[in-house]
């Protein structure tokens, strides 16, 4: 299976809007992952949503996802905890890597590492019914975060596009 | 990733802007308003990430109750200019008006460095390259490897901000470090930021 990230932009919720043509140069950049280079996850996790609260928060919680990357300072720092938290926190290679969750807007929320050169990956967005996640949860956010990382270390991951 | 990518024209079966766009389509649509509230909110949080003040210490600083900095970091409300003013006061800046062309970059912002990087995909999109996707020298090497050439390839300089259309010759024995001594531009885009 390949994977490979494709850059989050503000048009692919809001018509009226455009990226802009330069950042600067401290901002984060918002990727989704897709899959055999046709299976893009996030697509698919907002296709899943089935009822309009839920399609509503997920799509406000996005734009202010980018938003606010588009700033630059961590996520962390933008929020307060209760909306940005370590979700997960595993040791590989004597990093400690963490897996955040954010909580925005309604039900919905964002699971997320970090990639150096400020890139933001988006692992998945669920809305949350339960306080916590499962083990069997936290072992695949685990396993695709480990996915993406080794990946990226190998420069392994394409950044795929398609013209508006 | 580095600073110099290769961009290369490719078909690809992802979903649309648009097919993103009509998963909402039952859902009220956003006004552009809405986003740049959303936008400000962004910002006054990244000032008080820049000034490290948190939310209670602001609340405390400025006399506010702790519901109304939530209120207006999240971007609820329509909040007045003299709202705006006392938030940048309170930590110590000015708050001012700009106004730019909806093509023209973003004013720089205190917690900003000095630095504008151009966006290569919004840059090859007004160059009106087609379908792209961008991928590190060791991909290309090996697609060229296996017999998987792109139809073409776009070399992007974000720090000399020059885009070339590029012509690889490569025997497939070459080893990946003696790539570029094979590249030969076939024509370059010098852009101006504030032009494109």
């Amino acid at each position: 299976m390949t994977l490979a990230l494709r850059r989050l932009k503000i048009e692919h919720f809001c018509s009226n809007q455009k990226s802009p043509l330069v950042d600067p140069a401290d901002a984060f950049k918002v990727y989704g992952i897709v899959e055999n280079r046709t299976n893009d996850l996030v697509f698919e996790d907002l296709r899943s949503l089935s009822n309009e609260a839920d399609k509503k928060s997920a799509r406000t919680a996005l734009i202010k996802l980018l938003k606010h990357a588009e700033n630059g300072p961590p996520l962390e720092k933008c929020f307060d905890s209760k909306q940005c938290h370590p979700i997960h926190q595993f040791l590989h290679q004597n990093d400690n890597i963490k897996i955040w969750r954010l909580w925005l807007a309604g039900v919905i929320r964002i699971c997320f590492i970090y990639l150096p050169s400020n890139r933001i990956v988006i692992l998945n967005i669920l809305p949350k019914r339960q306080d916590s996640i499962t083990k069997s949860q936290k072992g695949n956010l685990e396993n695709l975060a480990l996915d993406i990382l080794a990946r990226d270390k190998q420069s392994l991951l394409s950044v795929l596009e398609e013209k508006s | 990733m580095s600073n110099q990518m290769t961009v290369c024209v490719t078909e690809n079966k992802l979903p649309t802007p648009q097919d993103y766009r009509d998963l909402f389509a039952d859902i009220e649509p956003l006004e552009a308003f809405d986003i740049k509230k959303e936008e400000l909110a962004a910002q006054l949080s990244a000032l008080l990430a820049h000034t490290d003040t948190s939310r209670s210490e602001f609340a405390t600083l400025a006399h506010w109750k702790k519901s109304r900095v939530t209120a207006l970091l999240n971007g609820n409300g329509n909040p007045t200019f003299k709202t705006l003013w006392e938030f940048a006061s309170f930590l110590g800046y000015e708050a001012d008006l700009h106004f730019r062309l909806p093509s023209e970059a973003r004013a720089l912002e205190p917690w900003n460095s000095k630095q504008l990087t151009p966006n290569p995909i919004a840059i090859l999109d007004a160059l009106s390259a087609i379908d792209i996707e961008m991928q590190s020298s060791d991909e290309v090497f090996h697609d060229m490897l296996n017999g998987h050439d792109r139809k073409a390839y776009f070399s992007i300089k974000p720090d000399e901000y020059t885009c070339s259309l590029i012509d690889i010759s490569m025997p497939i024995t070459e080893s990946l470090p003696q790539i570029s001594q094979k590249i030969t531009i076939k024509k370059q885009y010098k852009f101006d930021i504030k032009n494109i």
